[in-house]
This record gives structure tokens, C-alpha cells and sequence, in this order.
């Protein structure tokens, strides 16, 4: 088949897939405008080869026709796509019958409830700690005299504290630059990337910066959202791949009752009796609040690591697997290396 | 002057003041002052003047000003000194007469080389000089096809791209901006965001050491009350000598808990330091490409492309400065769309921005002698925000470190399919590994 006759089939194409532009917004029509922009300079260039026989010209058009069609059929897939996934987020079980998109954010906006519930726990808790634990008695005349901190022994609680804001700092920064693409991708993937990533293809010179933009706006806003569901459905209470260690099954949302961890209390007069013993009595309060953690722990762990990094790993690891094998489809070859090991 | 409204208007938290950034105000680019800018048109093509200007516009660095726009208004860059005409020119009047002489200078080397070959009748040095003719016009088709690309980016307006795209509304107050002048933005406006943020959480661990060294002696009665807070401090300046007190009693850092929450704070503000010194640092290269691509490796590949043997490393540098004066500059431009849109999900706004120029220093003084708790003085009344910023930080990781990472990224990989289509094939694998 020469070139002609592939113009004329593309342009056949696009003429069936116009009928989609309805359902899929305006990116169609942008693509449209694209694919018949590049179907003209592939004329001209096709004309100019045969005008002065120049064999190179032709054979780039030739070339070119079998981009074009591949462009077409990859808008084809995605609107296709789109729809099908559209359709599909009825039966996701989504709270309100939410989108693909809305949905996966509506998880993440739950998740960084739960995380502000803990940072709050912890920051209640700390404030306690810090407070009682600073507590010290003095006795003193004429500059003679002693000073006892009975309360300092909480100050071992400082360090797990420590480390807990830690964990749960890296938790709410990662959840929320996740938050922040999905939000990105839902106003801006199909809407802009994805349209100037086809845009772009058309051309040769400019084809791996579409491809980039393809598979950027496809990966942002088809698979980012699918791995945030999948973490959740895989980590709902209901489901076979919820760990039953944690004990009595914690509900989707971490209330702030769940988080509250018990309030450290010290009394900083009894670090003796007047027989010259000594008085257990903060000891027992400080033992009795180590237990009362202990119960609290497991919650605290399963959000800050499971819900928050694991959930972040997930999903970058879906972005960038998939942005490389869709920029691969759509002709650029990535290496995404350097961006997975900054990320 | 005018003033970047970095809160929307709209919301409570509007404390927005022109802070230097990069040695200016943040309220938007001018370029470099107009003695250094003369230097940068090369009227000659001396390399050594190309240097010497490069050389200046790098030590001048980014310097900022406005044009009076109203407040609650972002006014982007202008563009920069390639897209001035006259600077245009200038370059282009340096650069076409290099690439005259060495389109003469292949031109008389193929010329030998067919004359050769017919006399020799050695089909090898014939069929040669045909290829190499073809390589010639390729050369001088790329250098139109590059000034092209460069004037093309400089008259995109991307106010109609994003209106193309029908996407919602900006705060931007300049009805234009080139491709050039959104990249530029894009990272001024990122660094700039990065820094309020930076200062919010430098403000919350000062107040977190503050709070942390607050203390009160308790000589007589609780600590709670500005009337207990009195008697104790009657009773410890002068139970001692009345004998009522005063040598006893309890000391305590009530508010030293708060400390406890800045290794949290600690995370955030290194993860903020990183991606603003990565925004810095992608601007430099943007201001390099701008100048000393154009100017040095744009002519010097052109140059060497035109010469037997040394075609590969002339495509490469044709290559590398295509892709980085267009790809990457696009990929910023494009996100800088979302940067000065009325609701910018990349750059949103929070109560933690509130102290971002403020003084922790200044909060506390002698007033809070008898206080309980300096708690509500050190923030303001609106409570600790350490919780916004560490969610800030992921925003600013993004705009600071991703995608700036992610344009670069394009841009090297945009090199080898130029460079194919230029006749060679490069890896730059081993280079990329280096981002």
C-alpha cells in the first residue's frame, strides 16, 4: 500500500473515533487537531518526495503514515480506556458511588484524617510527657539544700516519641505528595498532558517529548488511582490480606479515641517516705502508662508504615513502572532511573 | 512595587510580604541590568566575548523587579535575552557567518574529494563526497530548523495554550508569556514557595526551643492563674526572708513538650533545605541553557558537524542544545500552568504560610512573666501548624525536586531521537544516571 492510500485509511480512522470525542472530553478534539495537523505536513512532505523524486522524502512519509495510524489507535485505546473505567467505578464499592479518581482520593484524604488523628495522639502525649517529666523538687536554706527529679525517669519515653514523629513525619509527607499528583492528574492528565503528549508525537523532531507526556498523563491518571485502590482494598479489615495480629479489627478510620494515647502524670513530691524509704508510687503510675502504650502501639505502627509508606511505595512504584512502559508504547524510551532513586 | 500573592485572596491567611530571593524581591524577573545585557549581543563572533558575557550574566545571576502590576497578581519573567529581537539578531548574526565558513570550508573539502576521485577513478572518495554533501545540507537545514524551534518557543504564548486546553482560571495579570518566561517562572515560583514554607518550619523549631526553655518556679500555691503566678513570685522573692517559703518548692518547663514534636519538624525542614536548593539549582541550569547554549554550544556544534570525523560530537552538541532550549523549558512550562491557576493544587494555601516571615524571637518578653503556658504567644493564637507543614513539604518535594528532575529527564531522552533523526546514535544512559 502506498502512502495515499494510508492517509486516507488514517483519516477514516479518525472520522470513526470522532463519534468518542463526546465521551471523552476535549482532549479528543485536541488529539483530533493533532492527528490532522501531522495527516497535512505528511501530505505536503509525501507531494514534495514525488514533486522532485526524492526517494529519502518518501520513505519518511511512508514512515510517518505508520506513526500516525499508531497514534490513532492509541487514542482509540485510551478513550476506550477511560470509558471502561468510568464504568467500572460503580462496582468498586466506593462511599457515594464515587469516580476512579475521586474515589482514590477520597482514600488518601481518609488516610491523612487517620494521620493528623496520630500526630495529634502523639503531640497530646508529648506535651504531657514533656511537662511531667520536667517536674523536680528543691528544698533549700540559706543556700544550702538539695534538688530531686523523681519524674525524670519518663524522659526514656523521649526517645521512641522521637522517633515515632519520625516515622509518621515521612508518613504525612509522602501520603500527601501522593495526594498532590492524584489531585494534579484528575485536573490536568487528560486534560493537558495527555493531548499535548499527542500533539507533540505527530512530529517527529518532538516525538519523545510526547511520548514523555503520553505516558506521564496516562500513568498519572490511570494507574496511580488503581494502585491507591488496590493498596486500600488489599488493606481493608474485611479482606484476607488484613493481618489479624493487630487484634480487635480497626475500622477504616482511626477515630481520635483510638489514637489518644494515655496522659503521663507524675507527682514530683514522692520520691520518698519520711521513714526514709522509697515511694513506688510514680513508679507504678509510669509502669501502668508503658502498658497502656503497648496496646496503642501496633495501631501506630500499621498507620505510620503499612498505610503511609507502603501505600506511597506502591503507588510510585505503579507510576513509574507503568510511565515507562506506556512512554515505551508511545515511542520514547525513558530511563526513569534517576527519577525513581530521587523519589 | 508589586507583591506575589502566594495565599489566595479569598482566604483568611494573608499575610503576603516581598521577602529578596536570589538577591530581588520575589514579585517576578526583570533581566540583567542594561549595561550587561549590551554585552550580551555579540557583535563579533569571538568566542572569547561569548565567554566573557556568559561569563557576566552568570555572576550578575537573577535579579527582580515589576512593572507596577496590582497586587493579588503574578507577573511571570519576561522572556529572556534570545527571544529580545535584537539579541536575536545578534546571535544570529554571529552564528550565520560561522556557518558560512564552514559550509565554504566542507564545501571546497568535498569539492577535492570529487575532483579526486574522478581522477583516480576511486569510487570510494566519489561516493564519499556525495554522502558528505547531503550531510552539508542537513547542517544547514538543521540551523534554520533550530532558529525556528527557538523563535517558535519564544512567541508561544501560554496563556493561549492553557486556554486551548480549556483549563480553569489564572491569577496571572500579564495577558502573555512565552514558553521561556513560564519555564523561568515555574522555578522562581517553586524556589520562592519552597522558601515561605522553609521559614514556617524554621519558625516552629525555634518556637519548639522557646517553648522547650520556658521554666517556673513554683514556691507557693499551683501554677495556673495570674493570680497564683504572682503570689509565687512574691513568695519566691521574699519567703526565704519572711521564712514562709521560698526554699522550697517545685520547678517545671510546662510547655517543654512541644519540643518533643520537632524531630518531625527536623524531617520536613531537611526534605524542604533539599528541595529548594534542588529548585536553585535547576534554575541555574535554566539560565544556562538560555545563555551559554545558544551562545557556545549551539554555534560550536553547527560548526563541527560541517567537519569530517567530528560529526558525532557536532550532532550531540546540535542535539543536546535543541532538546534542552525546547523540551525542557516546555515540561516546566507546562506544569507552571497549574502554578497560576486561581486553585493550584502544586502550590495550595495554608495557615502554616502565616508564619512565614514572622520573628519567633519577638514573642515572647517580660509581659509573660507571670503566664502559665507562652504556648499561645509563640503561635500566634492560631496553634502549632507543624502538621501543615510537614504536608507542605511532600508539595514542595514535588515541585522542587520531581518535576523540575522529570523535565531534565525528558529533555535528555528528547536527545537521542534528535540525535537519530541528526544521523547518530548516542547513549547518554551512563549521563542520566548522573540526575
Amino acid at each position: 500500500m502506498t502512502a495515499g492510500p494510508k492517509l486516507i485509511l488514517s483519516i477514516f480512522c479518525l472520522l470513526l473515533l470522532s463519534q468518542l470525542s463526546f465521551a471523552a472530553g476535549t482532549w479528543m478534539n485536541v488529539a483530533a487537531l493533532a492527528v490532522v495537523t501531522s495527516a497535512i505536513i505528511l501530505a505536503i512532505v509525501y507531494m514534495l518526495g514525488v514533486g522532485f523524486d526524492v526517494n529519502e522524502l518518501k520513505f519518511l512519509a511512508h514512515e510517518e503514515v505508520y506513526q500516525l495510524l499508531a497514534t490513532i489507535i492509541m487514542i482509540g485505546v485510551l478513550a476506550g480506556a477511560q470509558a471502561w473505567l468510568d464504568s467500572l467505578t460503580p462496582g468498586l464499592g466506593l462511599p457515594g458511588g464515587l469516580s476512579f479518581q475521586d474515589g482514590s482520593l477520597s482514600v488518601l484524604s481518609n488516610e491523612l484524617a487517620n494521620q493528623k488523628n496520630a500526630y495529634d495522639g502523639l503531640y497530646d502525649f508529648s506535651v504531657g510527657l514533656g511537662k511531667q517529666s520536667s517536674k523536680s523538687y528543691y528544698c533549700a536554706l540559706e543556700g544550702v539544700g538539695f534538688t530531686a527529679n523523681p519524674c525524670n525517669s519518663l524522659r526514656a519515653l523521649v526517645s521512641p516519641v522521637s522517633l515515632a514523629f519520625q516515622a509518621l513525619s515521612l508518613s504525612i509527607t509522602e501520603l500527601n505528595s501522593l495526594t498532590t499528583l492524584l489531585n494534579f492528574s484528575k485536573q490536568y492528565a487528560f486534560a493537558l498532558l495527555l493531548p499535548l503528549g499527542i500533539l507533540l508525537r505527530t512530529f517527529k523532531i518532538t516525538r519523545g517529548a510526547g511520548g514523555l507526556f503520553i505516558g506521564l498523563g496516562v500513568a498519572l491518571y490511570l494507574f496511580l488511582p488503581m494502585a491507591v485502590l488496590f493498596m486500600n482494598v488489599v488493606l481493608d479489615p474485611g479482606n484476607a490480606g488484613y493481618n489479624p495480629h493487630f487484634g480487635s479489627a480497626p475500622t477504616y478510620g482511626y477515630g481520635k479515641d483510638d489514637l489518644t494515647l494515655p496522659s503521663a502524670s507524675c507527682d514530683e513530691t514522692k520520691f520518698g517516705t519520711f521513714g526514709g524509704g522509697v515511694s513506688y508510687d510514680n513508679l507504678d503510675t509510669a509502669t501502668a502508662e508503658f502498658n497502656a502504650l503497648e496496646t496503642k502501639i501496633n495501631v501506630y505502627v500499621y498507620l505510620f508504615l503499612i498505610r503511609g509508606t507502603m501505600t506511597t511505595v506502591v503507588g510510585l512504584l505503579t507510576l513509574y513502572a507503568s510511565l515507562r512502559a506506556v512512554s515505551k508504547l508511545a515511542g520514547a524510551e525513558i530511563d526513569l532511573s534517576a527519577l525513581a532513586r530521587v523519589a | 512595587m508589586a507583591v506575589i500573592n502566594f495565599c489566595l485572596p479569598s482566604t483568611p491567611y494573608k499575610r503576603c510580604v516581598p521577602k529578596p530571593f536570589l538577591g530581588g524581591v520575589v514579585s517576578g524577573f526583570t533581566c540583567a541590568p542594561p549595561a550587561i545585557r549590551g554585552i550580551l549581543r555579540p557583535s563579533s563572533a569571538s568566542l572569547f566575548g561569548i565567554a566573557l558575557a556568559l561569563l557576566l550574566l552568570l555572576t550578575a545571576g537573577v535579579s527582580f523587579a515589576d512593572d507596577g502590576a496590582p497586587p493579588g497578581t503574578i507577573v511571570p519573567p519576561p522572556p529572556p535575552p534570545i527571544c529580545d529581537q535584537v539579541s536575536l539578531a545578534g546571535i544570529q548574526q554571529g552564528i550565520y557567518p560561522l556557518v558560512a565558513v564552514a559550509a565554504v570550508f566542507m564545501s571546497v573539502i568535498i569539492g577535492i574529494s570529487y575532483m579526486l576521485g574522478s581522477l583516480i577513478s576511486n569510487p570510494k572518495l566519489t561516493l564519499w563526497a556525495k554522502t558528505e554533501i547531503i550531510q552539508l545540507f542537513i547542517s544547514l537545514a538543521s540551523v534554520a530548523v533550530i532558529f525556528s524551534g527557538i523563535s517558535a518557543s519564544c512567541s508561544i504564548n501560554m496563556v493561549d495554550v492553557h486556554d486551548l486546553f480549556g483549563l480553569g482560571a489564572l491569577t496571572t495579570g500579564q495577558a502573555s508569556f512565552s514558553m521561556y518566561s513560564a519555564a523561568e517562572g515555574y522555578l522562581v515560583d517553586s524556589g520562592t514557595y519552597i522558601h515561605m514554607v522553609l521559614n514556617s518550619a524554621r519558625y516552629h523549631l525555634g518556637a519548639y526551643n522557646i517553648l522547650e526553655t520556658f521554666g517556673r518556679y513554683l514556691c507557693m500555691g499551683d501554677e495556673s492563674g495570674w493570680v497564683s503566678g504572682f503570689i509565687n513570685i512574691i513568695f519566691c522573692l521574699f519567703g526565704n526572708f519572711l521564712s514562709v517559703g521560698g526554699g522550697t518548692g517545685t520547678s517545671v518547663n510546662p510547655d517543654s513538650g512541644h519540643s518533643l514534636a520537632a524531630p518531625a519538624l527536623t524531617v520536613a525542614f531537611n526534605s524542604l533545605q533539599f528541595s529548594y536548593l534542588s529548585a536553585l539549582n535547576y534554575l541555574f541550569i535554566l539560565k544556562y541553557i538560555y545563555s551559554g547554549f545558544v551562545l557556545f554550544f549551539l554555534p560550536l556544534g553547527i560548526f563541527l558537524r560541517s567537519v569530517p570525523y567530528l560529526r558525532t560530537l557536532g550532532s550531540l552538541l546540535i542535539s543536546v542544545a535543541f532538546c534542552f532550549l525546547t523540551v525542557y523549558p516546555l515540561v516546566l512550562s507546562v506544569f507552571y500552568l497549574d502554578l497560576i491557576a486561581a486553585q493550584s493544587v502544586l502550590k495550595p494555601d495554608s495557615p502554616a504560610l502565616l508564619f512565614a516571615y514572622e520573628d519567633v524571637g519577638s514573642k515572647v518578653d517580660l509581659g509573660n512573666m507571670f503566664s502559665s503556658s507562652i504556648y499561645g504567644d509563640v503561635f500566634m493564637g492560631v496553634g502549632d501548624q507543624g502538621f501543615e507543614v510537614i504536608k507542605l513539604a511532600g508539595n514542595c518535594f514535588l515541585m522542587g525536586v520531581f518535576i523540575p528532575t522529570l523535565a531534565l529527564l525528558s529533555a535528555a531522552a528528547a536527545v537521542t531521537y534528535v540525535n537519530r533523526f541528526l544521523g547518530e546514535e548516542i547513549d547518554l544512559s551512563r549521563i542520566v544516571q548522573m540526575v
